[in-house]
């Protein structure tokens, strides 16, 4: 595994890029993509999904749609957005990206942004790839995503289906739009729940780098589908987002503002 | 098969059969939905055959994700589930990403009669032909719904055939493979003719009843069409409405959205045009399809008054 240290860096360099990004295009959901973007480091930079000439041979299924643009600078960074998709991006030039993911974007495979989609989609795809070693599917999906039915309708498929090649990440925030589902619909114990479709489910902080790692390989030997609940905090990185549910979305900033952040950012990260 | 009459769904999915015993990339889902001729398919190519449960919404967005890695994926439910749930999976799913899925709308218009408003499908071809990136097929016969299958069998785009329930004889007038193509076939043609009739579908059996109870002078004959392909409209279809002063639609669909919306959109210059479809309400009378038809707009006589309208002019 890399070191703590290059995730570090890593972590604090993406958070940095996509501020600016958010602050230039005033608009996004930064919240959410914040709280899993550590998790897309890992997947990305330990080859969970592998990568040749600019290819993704593995796919991440982006089902929490709005949180895509977490993995746009990953995937730049790694040679697969090219250099005229990421910089055009954010002023008004003529650029692939945008802040919900589709299938026509290098590396993205699926459109998302409708909620409770990913499963499904994710499902189809490690079917047809079933060969060991073919192609693993990861499947990001919020907890918000369980009030959508057809997330169960995945589920009972997914289980039934026995796919070794599908982990679902269940990112569990507790803020949506309104607040803390747990004070407006609980969803009760959703490991339990997703477990009773015999899909192995276990779970861990979102941001430790190293039990990420270590649990995603845990996970990768295991016979059947599996999900990991990762318990991230909304806008991670951000002293002024963090579990704020208002932070779901961009909020109006000055540039004193944004420079302040960036700079708090970087001391957090020097620490 | 009894008697002359065939099932459309029978005969769309006996070629489906053909082409995926060639093909180990066709695959065939259904959300617990049956037909006779689905029988030898889950029993001679079960690898290429899946029961989804009954839940058309997570059947489409499976069968995307298998058509992301390059199959060609089936998917077979009834009509007002399989157009109407799960329309928003079309949209992002199917259409959105342009993908190789087609769907079987089975039972369109009043085809489940005394099932009542829940499984009629009276609005599927409205909510469909909304959606880009598609293409929607309506089978008056189950010749028309073999032929239909041999092309959705060969296009790799979103693909949406609206199927009926019924067993019915075929037309007299053959569909022919370049009617498939060009998306339309002529069932009456008169030279010069001005007044035309077009619709699609199994209710198209009702016009051709129609212009056959009325005599009618040579100068005032109608043509007929039966609409295989709405969308995208057949482009000679669009040049042949140029020349017809009179047109009338009939649809066993509701009014809204139907095929009277669909020809106004396709015609440039102002023409008579009396719709027929069935009123923007819910039907929650038993009394069978052809007596429903018949009350709610679209009986013979009805239609017979309508051109003897256009004659008398």
């Amino acid at each position: 595994m890399k070191g703590l240290l290059f995730y570090k860096k890593k972590s604090y360099e993406i958070r940095k890029i996509l501020l600016e990004k958010f602050f230039l295009l005033k608009e996004g959901h930064p919240g959410s993509v914040f709280s899993i973007l550590d998790v897309l480091l890992v997947l990305y930079y330990e080859k969970f999904v592998r990568i040749n000439k600019n290819k993704t041979l593995d796919d991440v299924i982006m089902s929490k749609g709005h949180a895509t643009v977490g993995q746009y600078p990953i995937l730049y960074d790694l040679g697969v957005i090219a250099d005229k998709d990421w910089k055009n991006w954010g002023k008004n030039q003529n650029t692939s990206l945008k802040m919900f993911g589709n299938n026509n974007i290098s590396g993205i495979k699926t459109a998302t942004g409708s909620l409770g989609h990913g499963i499904g989609f994710g499902t189809g795809i490690a079917y047809a790839n079933q060969k060991k070693n073919k192609k693993n599917v990861y499947v990001i999906i919020s907890e918000g995503e369980l009030y959508e039915g057809s997330t169960w309708e995945a589920l009972i498929l997914l289980g039934s289906l026995k796919l070794r090649n599908v982990t679902i990440i269940l990112d569990v925030n507790n803020n949506i739009i309104l607040g803390d589902p747990r004070n407006l619909l609980n969803l009760g114990n959703m490991r339990k729940k997703i477990q009773s479709f015999d899909i192995f489910t276990d779970e861990c902080n979102g941001h430790d780098f190293l039990a990420l790692n270590k649990k995603l390989l845990k996970h990768k030997k295991i016979n059947k589908p599996t999900c990991l609940i990762v318990n991230t905090v909304k806008g991670k990185g951000f002293n002024f987002m963090e579990n704020k549910s208002n932070w779901h979305y961009w909020n109006p900033m000055s540039i004193n503002q944004y420079n302040d952040a960036i700079e708090k950012l970087r001391i957090k990260y020097d620490q | 098969m009894t008697n002359n009459l065939f099932f459309q769904r029978d005969s769309f999915i006996t070629e489906v059969y053909k082409g995926a015993k060639k093909n180990k990339n066709i695959f065939f889902l259904s959300a617990d939905f049956g037909a006779p001729a689905l029988d030898q398919f889950r029993e001679n190519l079960k690898k290429q055959f899946l029961h989804l449960g009954i839940c058309e919404q997570n059947m489409v967005d499976f069968a995307c994700g298998l058509a992301l890695e390059k199959k060609k994926v089936f998917i077979y439910a009834m009509a007002p589930f399989l157009a109407l749930r799960c329309l928003e999976q079309h949209k992002t799913a199917t259409c959105l990403m342009n993908l190789n899925v087609c769907s079987i709308v089975t039972g369109i218009g009043l085809s489940y009669a005394n099932s009542g408003p829940t499984h009629y499908s009276t609005e599927d071809f409205a909510s469909l032909r909304s959606l880009p990136n598609c293409n929607i097929y309506t089978c008056s016969d189950s010749e028309t719904a073999k032929m239909v299958a041999k092309e959705t069998l060969r296009v790799k785009t979103p693909t949406f055939v609206r199927l009926d329930r019924k067993a019915s004889k075929n037309l007299t007038t053959k569909v022919s493979k370049k009617d498939i193509i060009k998306g339309f076939r002529y069932l009456r043609k008169t030279k010069n003719s001005k007044n035309l009739i077009l619709s699609q579908g199994t209710i198209i059996e009702r016009p051709l009843a129609a212009l056959d109870g009325i005599k009618i002078n040579k100068s005032k004959q109608f043509d007929l069409i039966d609409l295989i392909r709405a969308k995208p409209f057949p482009k000679e279809l669009k040049k042949n409405l140029s020349k017809y002063n009179s047109i009338i639609t009939i649809d066993e669909q509701t009014s809204t959205g139907s095929l009277e919306s669909l020809i106004k959109e396709n015609i440039s210059s102002k023409k008579n045009i009396i719709p027929m479809s069935l009123p923007d309400q819910f039907i929650f009378e038993n009394m069978g399809r052809d007596n429903l038809l018949d009350k709610y707009g679209l009986s013979v006589s009805k239609i017979k008054k309508n051109i003897l309208k256009i004659i008398k002019s």
